[in-house]
């Protein structure tokens, strides 16, 4: 009884040091798959390293200003932020409207509906490429569409202009998440708000623009920040499709692409680590804002909901 | 008697509104739902096309129909005869035909196969008759060709280990950061936070730097045993989910004199079940399905290559003479993944509706 205040104190740190057991494997991982690949990274990114030939001397600023001087770095930067400007209006507008349609109260089997448009973000995503391939082929079915119209049909694939509008269109494969996303968003604005904007007169237009919108667009900035890194980390279709190059004129060199060939195909691992570190802060600088943004967006909804 | 008949109208009126609100709102739900279906039938198209590849043939004619078919064929004599549609006096005609040339050619007519017609006309401008016919031997045709069931084996193995790394750390690290007080802790969660919105592909030269002087290149280690040491997606969403459980269970079972060991598997884990499959399922998914690691660290093993990569060097293989044999593969490797979804959505959606991982 008398030892009762001391016991507390010992279980205090006992507790900790259960707590600090706990996150070990956590701890461990951090070090070394990723504070510690990172620091090295970016010690070899002033070296010309080559990582199987397990040779290189340090050559200062060189392999970062590649962004300003590589042809081919500059190349698949641009590549990349126009495969944004294209896909990331669409990919905000095709979610948002699908979720509008998938949130009406008068929709019939809405479970049924949402699975259909999941489902293609489930296939593995070289079978993504490949159906795709085969979609786009010359004498595809959207080819085949577009004659019936009286249109020309494009060389989706091996047209150079046409590279990122296929791309783009691709992307409509994987709004799945978005989708879910908005519709929560969505359910979340409270009925009351629509039922007093009808009393007070307001078309479900102006509703729309006026409740609808404004209370999902941090779910849309959300979307959008994602996009953009998703961007930068779009490999798998290009890689897929041009089987690991550049596709027609470098046209679907995208900055993944790139890298990774600058790190696995060249072995140029100290120009790979120095690019690796500026798609780095590029997503940490992104990432930060979607933090931001998020911070703002929980505490407005809870304001909403009170 | 008087009083009910003021009072019958009165109801069916009533009633009469109602009905029609009712078939208005069936007449709303048709027109959006009818809407619904034709975008969800265009988003679709893509899958039902390569479907029907799986089931076709490698030469599709010019004028075949999109799904899996072959000419119409009459046997006579030993020989198989191709089917038209040939227009005649007495209306269009399904004919087989013997002979053709660019100004006439010759046909009988099944049910009655003795006599023959003479078509004045280039047999060209004739349409053939398709039927329904899918090659269902195109699966295991590519399934062999693949040597799927290998890949099968590698990819199942390789995703079940990654699952229960992530699993069982996932379990603890946020058991551990949900539950003590510990120094730091809105640093570490913002380490957590930043792991998890960054793309890993940022990460692939830093660690492959590592793995290749470890000598994992070229064995499964890097696929799985990282996630041994915590994956932020699941160690975030369970944390979220043991935030949920009332701490007082964990303080009743310590009164109890359980060990913090014993709360966690006994008491927490049974109650946390649901966001286990969910990260779970999640994981599981994703290793499957994922092309980049692989790539990367089992270049040029193909013993121990998993069914992306595979696919992806069968597809460059075969893609150009037999598109049905790849198509039919591409269904082959999506059987798993798409099956799991469609009997566990629930969980799935769950995971997929955390911010920033719908990749």
């Amino acid at each position: 009884m008398i030892a009762e205040p001391k016991k507390h104190v010992s279980l205090d740190v006992l507790e900790r040091r259960w707590g600090w057991f706990f996150i070990s494997p956590w701890l461990i991982g951090l070090v070394l798959f990723f504070f510690g690949p990172m620091i090295y990274s970016f010690v070899l990114s002033f070296t010309d390293y080559n990582v199987v030939e397990n040779t290189g001397k340090f050559i200062g600023l060189k392999n970062w200003l590649t962004i300003f001087t590589d042809p081919i770095v500059q190349k698949s930067m641009l590549v990349t932020l126009r495969y944004m400007l294209v896909s990331v209006p669409i990919l905000l507008f095709a979610p948002f409207m699908l979720a509008l349609f998938l949130n009406s109260k008068h929709l019939w089997a809405k479970g049924f509906f949402l699975t259909l448009f999941f489902l293609p973000q489930l296939l593995p995503p070289v079978v993504v490429g490949l159906i795709w391939q085969g979609t786009l082929n010359t004498r595809g079915p959207i080819n085949q569409f577009l004659e019936s119209l009286g249109l020309p049909g494009p060389s989706w694939l091996t047209d150079a202009w046409a590279v990122i509008p296929a791309m783009a269109i691709i992307g409509l494969w994987s709004i799945g998440g978005s989708i879910l996303q908005l519709i929560a968003a969505m359910k979340n604005v409270p009925g009351e708000l629509y039922e007093a904007a009808t009393i007070d007169g307001s078309t479900s237009f102006t509703s729309f623009w006026k409740i609808t919108v404004p209370l999902t667009s941090s779910v849309l900035l959300f979307s959008v920040i994602t996009q953009v890194i998703a961007a930068f980390q779009y490999f798998t279709i290009p890689f897929v499709l041009y089987r690991g190059q550049g596709g027609p004129d470098d046209a679907g060199l995208f900055f993944m692409l790139m890298l990774f060939k600058e790190a696995f195909q060249y072995f140029n691992t100290g120009k790979a680590s120095a690019l690796a570190w500026i798609l780095f802060i590029v997503c940490f600088t992104v990432t930060q804002a979607l933090f931001f943004i998020s911070r703002r967006y929980v505490y407005y909804a809870g304001e909403v909901r009170e | 008697m008087s009083l009910a008949a003021t009072k019958t109208p009165a109801k069916s009126e009533a009633q009469s509104r109602s009905q029609a609100r009712e078939v208005r709102k069936f007449l709303m739900g048709m027109a959006i739902s009818a809407i619904v279906a034709l975008i969800a039938w265009t988003y679709l198209r893509p899958l039902y096309f390569s479907i029907n590849q799986s089931l076709g043939r490698a030469a599709v004619e010019s004028d075949q129909p999109q799904y899996p078919s072959s000419v119409r064929k009459f046997t006579y004599q030993g020989k198989e005869l191709e089917l038209y549609n040939v227009p005649t006096e007495s209306g269009v005609k399904q004919l087989a035909m013997i002979d053709k040339s660019r100004s006439s050619s010759v046909f009988i007519d099944p049910s009655n196969p003795t006599q023959q017609i003479t078509w004045e006309g280039s047999w060209r401008s004739l349409k053939r008759i398709y039927e329904f016919n899918p090659l269902y031997s195109n699966y295991p045709e590519a399934s062999k060709q693949l040597d799927f069931v290998h890949y099968f084996r590698n990819t199942l193995i390789v995703s079940i280990l990654a699952t229960l790394g992530t699993v069982l750390s996932g379990i603890m690290v946020a058991y551990g950061l949900a539950r003590y007080r510990l120094p730091y802790l809105p640093v570490l969660m913002g380490i957590l936070q930043t792991t998890l919105i960054l793309p890993r592909e940022v990460m692939i030269v830093p660690t492959y730097i590592i793995f290749y002087k470890l000598g994992w290149v070229g064995t499964w280690l890097p696929l799985f045993l990282p996630l041994f040491f915590g994956n932020s997606f699941a160690i975030f969403l369970l944390r979220q989910f043991f935030l949920a459980i009332p701490r007082e269970l964990d303080e009743a079972a310590m009164l109890d004199g359980a060990n913090p060991m014993q709360i966690l598997w006994k008491i927490i884990v049974p109650l946390a079940g649901p966001a286990i499959i969910s990260v779970a399922i999640f994981q599981f998914i994703f290793s499957w399905n994922d092309v980049f690691s692989p790539v990367l660290y089992l270049a040029g093993k193909d013993d121990l290559q998993m069914i992306s990569p595979a696919l992806n060097r069968f597809s460059s293989a075969y893609g150009q003479a037999n598109p049905q044999l790849t198509a039919a593969a591409g269904m082959l490797a999506s059987m798993l993944p798409v099956g799991l979804f469609l009997l566990a959505q629930r969980p799935y959606f769950r995971a997929m509706m955390m911010p920033g991982l719908d990749k």
